[in-house]
């Protein structure tokens, strides 16, 4: 393989930063859009977690994801808000449930399967974080009512990231 | 682009989850103390344990709520499409059944009569 060009190699190296914009401004977006349920988003940003996490593994997907939350709660208003506790805790599970699943992909789980999966554990972890440090009076019979939506959205978001994935890294392709 | 394909564990996976996420709806409830009849006129509390049969009058007519062996229930009412007797017997803390029509509601409170206490 040639020498990357200059600018191919400015834009692999900046290339983590582009995906962390891009997962921030679908995070703030959706976060500032109207919503019927004041609770509820379609977690288009993990488009781009679950992308990194089947292209570049568990560790520099949790950083995404990390830096995502809390950047994107800066931007949205609520840093320095109990709320955080619950968008942190939502991620980190849904990260550690996609992980776990990350070995059996892409032969026995799909894109869907492991993004379901993780809008699952998300909606989970935020209800027990919100029971646990919030609202302890917060019934789990709610629940089902976020859970089920949650389950829809993370089907979504996998359709997406399938399509957009780029062809297997066996394909290279030639710097030019 | 790439295409989706379904794999083996996708709906294994979707089916469990979906089922875990209903698990809060088929859990016990607590068990029921009082049934609280509210009415046009006002709000009657009946005791589970107690046999009571209470007639109420509303916009539409007469609905006829019992109260026995620790249950309540809409018996009849005479509203169009009575919704509330075939909602059928309620017992636990939280559960409720609603004569829209005629604003006859019953509804179950706990031991406590609240829902929750904050700290």
């Amino acid at each position: 393989m040639s020498t990357p060009s200059p600018v191919r190699r400015v834009v692999e190296r900046y290339r983590g930063v582009g995906l962390l914009a891009l997962a921030l401004a679908l995070y703030v977006l959706e976060g500032l859009l109207p919503r019927p349920v004041p609770w509820f988003r379609l977690g288009l940003s993990n488009i781009v977690v679950l992308l990194v996490l089947v292209r570049q593994g568990p560790l520099p997907a949790l950083r995404l994801s990390l830096v995502r939350t809390v950047l994107g709660s800066l931007f949205l208003g609520n840093l320095l808000t109990p709320v955080i506790l619950l968008n942190l805790a939502g991620s980190v599970a849904s990260w550690g449930a996609m992980s776990a699943l990350l070995p059996l992909y892409p032969r026995r789980v799909s894109l869907v399967g492991i993004s379901l999966t993780g809008a699952a554990f998300h909606a989970t972890a935020q209800w027990a974080t919100a029971i646990g440090v919030l609202l302890p009076g917060l019934a789990w019979g709610l629940l089902p009512l976020i859970l089920l939506p949650s389950l829809a959205a993370g089907v979504v978001v996998g359709l997406i990231t399938a399509a957009v994935l780029p062809q297997e890294p066996d394909l290279r392709v030639q710097p030019g | 682009m790439a295409r989706w394909r379904l794999k083996a564990l996708d709906i294994p996976l979707a089916v469990v989850l979906s089922a875990a996420a209903v698990i809060p709806w088929m859990l016990p409830g607590e068990p029921g103390a009082t049934a609280v009849v509210t009415y046009p006129g006002g709000e009657v509390r009946v005791g589970l344990d107690e046999t009571r049969t209470l007639v109420l009058r509303g916009p539409v007519g007469k609905t006829v709520v019992r109260v026995e062996g620790g249950r309540a229930w809409v018996e009849s009412s005479d509203c169009p499409q009575k919704l509330c007797v075939k909602m059928g017997e309620i017992d636990r803390a939280g559960e409720a059944v609603w004569c829209v029509p005629n604003c006859v509601g019953v509804r179950i409170e706990g031991g406590t009569g609240v829902d929750a206490v904050t700290r």
